[in-house]
C-alpha cells in the first residue's frame, strides 16, 4: 500500500481537475494496484476484474474536471470501483436467470475458486482466500476496504454508503462470519504456485 | 490495525496485473484527459464570447431603438394633428 498524504492528495485533485497526465500517473501509481486487488477479490474472475479496473480509471478522467477540491480519491475510486462491481453482479443475476434452464442441461460443477486460492503462497493464505470468497459480497468487501486495501473506518464506511457505526458492526459481524469460515475449512491443498498472473 | 485476523488480510498478497493491460488503461486514460482539456478549453472560449457579446449588443441598440421610436411617435402625432386640422 502507498500511503498519500492529505495536502498530496488535495494538490493532485487540483492538477487532475486542470486534466494534468503527470498528476494522473501520480494517482494511478499510487492506487491502482490495491484497486486491482480489491476488485479481483470481489469479482473472483481475473478479466472482469481488468474490466472493472479500466472503467473505474476511465470513470475518474472522464468526471476529473468536476471533483470538488476536497475529493479524497481513495474513497472515491473504491466506491467507483465498488459501484461497477455492483452493477456487474447484478447484469450477471440477469444472465444467470434467463440462463438458469439451460445450466440444468450442463453436467459439470460450475464451483470456482479465487484466482487467489490456486497460487496462493501457503496453506494458511489458500485457506484465508477460500474463507474469504465463501463469505458474502457485502462481508467480503467491508474486509477487503479495511483488511487489505487499508482504509480507515469513516473512508471505508463512505465507500459502503453506511455511518461509520454501521461499518464497524459490518466489519465485526464479517469478522466473525471469516474466523468460522477457517475453523470450519477443511478442504485438501491445492498444487501451490508463486504469483498470480493473468 | 491491532486485530491479528484484519493483519492476515492485510498480509496477503497483492494481485498482478498484465503490464499490457497497465499500459493500455494508462493510454486510454492520457488520450481522455486530453480530449476533456480541449473541450475545456473550447468551452471556455464560448463562455468568454457569450459573456462579452451582450455587453456589446447592450451598448450600441438602445440609443437606435430609442431614435426609431422617437420617430414612430412623432409621426404618430403628426397625423393625429392632420386629422383635427391643426396643421
Amino acid at each position: 500500500m502507498t500511503p498519500m498524504d492529505l495536502n498530496t492528495e488535495l494538490a493532485l485533485v487540483e492538477q487532475l481537475r486542470r486534466g494534468d497526465e503527470a498528476a494522473f500517473d501520480a494517482v494511478y501509481d499510487a492506487f491502482n494496484l490495491r484497486l486491482f486487488t480489491f476488485l479481483l477479490r470481489l469479482t473472483r474472475r481475473y478479466h472482469v476484474a481488468e474490466d472493472l479496473l479500466e472503467e473505474t480509471w476511465l470513470r475518474l478522467v472522464k468526471h476529473a474536471h468536476r471533483l470538488r477540491p476536497d475529493t479524497r480519491l481513495g474513497p472515491w475510486l473504491f466506491t467507483v470501483a465498488g459501484n461497477l462491481h455492483v452493477s456487474y453482479v447484478r447484469s450477471r443475476m440477469i444472465e444467470d436467470s434467463t440462463a438458469a434452464g439451460l445450466m440444468t442441461l450442463w453436467p459439470v460443477s460450475v464451483e470456482r475458486s479465487s484466482p487467489f486460492e490456486a497460487t496462493a503462497a501457503s496453506e494458511l493464505e489458500r485457506r484465508i482466500e477460500r474463507a474469504l470468497a465463501s463469505l458474502p459480497p457485502a462481508s467480503r468487501e467491508v474486509l477487503l476496504l479495511v483488511g487489505v486495501a487499508g482504509l480507515d473506518h469513516p473512508d471505508a464506511a463512505d465507500v459502503c454508503g453506511i455511518t461509520p457505526e454501521a461499518l464497524r458492526q459490518r466489519l465485526h459481524r464479517a469478522r466473525a462470519m471469516l474466523a468460522r469460515a477457517l475453523e470450519t475449512d477443511t478442504r485438501p491443498v491445492t498444487p501451490v504456485l508463486k504469483e498470480v498472473t493473468p | 490495525m491491532t486485530d491479528p485476523l484484519l493483519q492476515l488480510l492485510d498480509g496477503l498478497p497483492s494481485a498482478r496485473l498484465d503490464p499490457s493491460r497497465g499500459d493500455r488503461i494508462r493510454a486510454r486514460c492520457h488520450a481522455a484527459l486530453v480530449l476533456g482539456r480541449r473541450s475545456a478549453e473550447r468551452e471556455g472560449g464560448r463562455e468568454r464570447r457569450r459573456v462579452i457579446a451582450p455587453a456589446r449588443t447592450v451598448g450600441r441598440w438602445p440609443p437606435v431603438v430609442m431614435g426609431l421610436g422617437g420617430l414612430y411617435l412623432g409621426a404618430v402625432l403628426q397625423q393625429v394633428l392632420a386629422l383635427y386640422g391643426l396643421v
